[in-house]
């Protein structure tokens, strides 16, 4: 085994893995990169934690936001920003694709919707007497 | 066994390192990775994975460098957190060789230009047929020339299963490598 031993140590040696100088400083200069990566995602992950602890905190104590009408809620919030989505958009525009989608509907809806006495008060003087002129006509 | 001065270097370059000097952890990581290399290379005959286990073995020491306490060298508290990683990737590693030749997806046999690269296979073929155990404390004898004393520390298994594992890795390579030694 002496014998042996002896021929396994050359062998040993003779196959030496090494790495070159580049390697070596590509290898430390990843190590920091990795190091620093790993210090900014535990940073990232500290400030949501907090954000996570200060919700948690602010949803159990329950301050005061079932009190504050004025505050919106999420859902709200998504409301609110459905009515910002068309509140520039003009109302003829809005009609128009409404009606061209479903005209039949639209029309019953806007139908049930308007109240008589609205609909008067729309009219200028001129088109309301015509339309009294032709009722008592028609009674 | 290392020179005094050095030493004495390495200890100040810890202690620094310590105090958040990352050029001292870098400076420690430059005088201890060609050996660190050597030991996962020749632990698991691949150099990408060489290099993932010295990644993963300087930054667990990089982390834990506070509890460090310098009873032993730096290079050792390193060399004994890589063998570990090295343990278990080669436990791995063989488990999907094993697989891998049960369902016949071994690699086909590489040619080998120089005559280096026909030994490193050579050995390399002869070291896949040790255990991971036996494999690590032969690793740590050819490469760190280290007695089984030290061996036993670093592997966390008592002298007398190093001196059975060391004896039995020589004897399956003796087995695989007579007939090349005949030539």
């Amino acid at each position: 085994m002496t014998n042996f031993d002896e021929k396994l140590k050359e062998l040993w040696n003779a196959t030496k893995p090494e790495l070159s100088d580049v390697e070596k400083a590509a290898l430390r200069a990843r190590f920091w990169a990795k190091m620093k990566a790993k210090r900014s995602r535990l940073f990232a992950y500290a400030i949501a934690t907090a954000a996570v602890v200060v919700l948690a905190l602010v949803a159990t104590l329950n301050i005061g936001f079932h009190k504050n009408y004025e505050i919106a809620l999420p859902v709200e919030i998504s409301e609110y920003d459905l009515y910002e989505d068309f509140a520039y958009v003009s109302a003829d525009t809005l009609l128009l694709q409404l009606v061209e989608e479903e005209p039949d509907e639209v029309i019953e809806l806007v139908a049930e919707q308007v109240d008589d006495a609205e609909l008067l008060s729309m009219l200028n003087p001129d088109e309301r007497e015509e339309i009294l002129s032709m009722l008592e006509n028609s009674l | 066994m290392k020179e005094p001065d050095s030493q004495n270097e390495e200890a100040q370059l810890v202690h620094k390192a310590k105090q958040g000097d990352k050029e001292a952890f870098d400076a420690l990581m430059l005088m201890t990775q060609d050996y660190v290399f050597r030991l996962a290379y020749r632990m698991l005959d691949n150099k990408d994975d060489a290099l993932d286990v010295m990644q993963e073995a300087f930054y667990r020491a990089y982390r834990s460098l506070k509890s460090f306490r310098g009873d032993s060298s730096f290079r050792y508290w390193v060399e004994t957190i890589a063998t570990r990683i090295c343990i278990a990737r080669y436990r791995k590693k063989r488990i999907f060789v094993r697989i891998e030749e049960i369902v016949g997806l071994g690699k086909e046999p590489e040619q080998d230009n120089l005559d280096s690269e026909k030994e490193s296979k050579i050995l390399q073929d002869a070291l896949g047929t040790l255990t991971p155990r036996e494999r690590a404390a032969l690793v740590l004898q050819m490469e760190g020339g280290k007695s089984m004393k030290e061996i036993a520390n670093t592997m966390g298994v008592a002298e007398g299963t190093v001196k059975a594992l060391i004896h039995r890795a020589k004897e399956k390579l003796y087995k695989k490598l007579r007939k090349y030694f005949e030539r």
